[in-house]
């Protein structure tokens, strides 16, 4: 809906639809001050009857070249900063995904592989989860990071720390049958 | 006797009748914090301007220690005169716009002025007011009066402040900005949100800055309150003395925490965003942290302090 008026002040006065119960946060690259602004008062005006939700916390979406740009934890940041509460994460390394592949598809963990690039979201719901967690490093992820968390004391990082790595998935191949 | 800040735990007692007097008859001076405290949006709360003038009258300072990034100093000082406060000086306000904009002249220029290379540029989220205040510290925004050819100066620091424009793609350009590790991120002030005149609430720095930190990897250097930059500012033009000043607020977090790592002693006014419970949970809480949330005294608005004042 059209916000009436260029000022915050103005915003605060738009209707809220009053059928919403949930926010929900995800990659936004539209995300602006005058959306935190709504999301916030549907959030002040449901209270506990109004959810946050965000699809995930990751940091950065890497692009090609090595660049990237700001990821869904950011703007699920702001959002949980000016309404002071924390959002229900769908993502990675949440369980929550997790539990509906197993209720579609009668998952037996400890006969499962999780793949990931990606330590603090992959391999950690992975291990959270009692899959076991294969690293493959064509993504995000260095072998040295790895080693770090391996040889530190801190129990957190202990839990980022892969079963497995392979350079590449394809190095699976020889171990499949024809 | 309630201590100045050191020591134990303020005891967060109603200032009143006799009480008043032995707290304000020492006092050299009184910090204020402006929203909900002097005035909520257009309108001066009522004997607040009474206040001021009869604390001039008595011969006490009245300096103004304001979060609030959106307007500059001299902007604040037309606010003060049209809402009815006589005789407040853009001298005597301290704004965390103010304020980032004298940090970041510090940390770029050397606290000089125009050194040979200019110190880079600054890349500002925020509004006209907050820009206004870092150009005139001397300092060149980023996106104003580039080279049409060659090479721009580099953006040296990342300034977040109060942005009714804040935007992904401002986000994402703060960040190629970040990506250098000599590259500040400095935030005017930490409030989550500001409160509306009609009770509703509006997004504050902190939100934004929460953002720019998680894209980042960064945190930012916070310039406003509770941080003490803004007192040292205080201090350095005007020379007061933290054990004969009082702080006077409406914001447990930012304003009585502030005085509080100042070594001030704390008044706690009831017309801004905190309630009386809040400061009571804080008191009655196990955690040392909460402790320091606690004001010395409250009032119910700070035209209770009139009758504390000599006739």
């Amino acid at each position: 809906a059209a916000l009436p008026g260029p000022a915050p002040a103005d915003w605060a006065q738009a209707p809220l639809d009053p059928a919403v119960r949930a926010v929900l946060v995800g990659f936004d690259e539209h995300f602006s001050y005058a959306k935190l602004c709504q999301a916030l008062r549907y959030l002040l005006r449901g209270g506990s009857d109004c959810l946050l939700v965000g699809t995930n916390r990751d940091h950065r979406l890497p692009l090609e070249g090595g660049t990237g740009i700001p990821g869904t934890g950011c703007l699920v940041k702001a959002v949980e900063t000016a309404a002071q509460r924390e959002a229900f994460i769908v993502g990675k390394p949440n369980r929550y995904m997790f539990d509906c592949v197993v209720s579609e598809f009668h998952i037996d963990p400890a006969r499962t592989i999780m793949v990931g690039d990606r330590l603090d979201t992959d391999i950690l719901m992975g291990n959270s989860c009692g899959l076991t967690t294969l690293l493959t490093l064509t993504g995000v992820t260095t072998l040295d990071e790895v080693k770090g968390h391996q040889e530190s004391n801190c129990p957190a990082r202990q839990s980022l720390v892969p079963d497995y790595y392979v350079d590449s998935i394809a190095d699976l191949l020889p171990a499949l049958g024809d | 006797r309630e201590g100045c800040g050191g020591g134990g735990m303020a005891s967060c007692r109603r200032l009143s009748g006799a009480g008043l007097r032995e707290v304000l008859g020492p006092a050299q001076g009184l910090l204020f914090d402006c929203d909900g405290v002097l005035w909520a949006g257009e309108r001066a709360v009522p004997g607040a301007p009474e206040l001021l003038e009869r604390l001039r009258r008595s011969g006490k300072a009245a300096l103004f220690v304001s979060n609030n990034s959106r307007r500059s100093v001299a902007e604040l000082e037309r606010r003060f005169s049209r809402l009815g406060f006589r005789g407040v000086r853009a001298e005597h306000v301290f704004s965390s716009a103010l304020c980032s904009a004298l940090f970041l002249r510090q940390r770029l220029l050397g606290g000089g002025g125009d050194e040979g290379n200019g110190g880079g540029r600054v890349f500002v989220l925020g509004g006209e007011g907050l820009r206004g205040e870092v150009r005139d510290a001397g300092l060149r925004l980023a996106g104003e009066g580039e080279p049409a050819t060659g090479p721009a100066e580099p953006v040296r620091a990342v300034l977040v402040g109060y942005d009714d424009q804040f935007t992904f793609a401002k986000l994402a350009q703060a960040c190629g900005y970040l990506r250098d590790p000599q590259c500040l991120l400095v935030a005017t002030d930490p409030d989550p949100w500001h409160p509306l005149s009609d009770g509703q609430r509006t997004p504050g720095t902190g939100s934004l800055t929460a953002a720019v930190e998680t894209a980042s990897g960064r945190k930012a250097l916070v310039v406003g309150k509770p941080n003490t930059y803004m007192f040292d500012c205080i201090v350095e033009r005007f020379g007061v003395d933290p054990s004969r000043t009082l702080m006077v607020g409406d914001r447990l977090e930012t304003d009585i925490l502030f005085g509080k790592n100042c070594g001030l002693s704390t008044i706690l006014t009831l017309t801004g965003v905190s309630r009386l419970e809040e400061a009571q949970a804080y008191m009655a809480s196990d955690s040392a942290a909460a402790k320091d949330l606690v004001p010395n005294y409250y009032v119910d608005s700070i035209a209770d302090l009139i009758p504390g004042l000599d006739e």
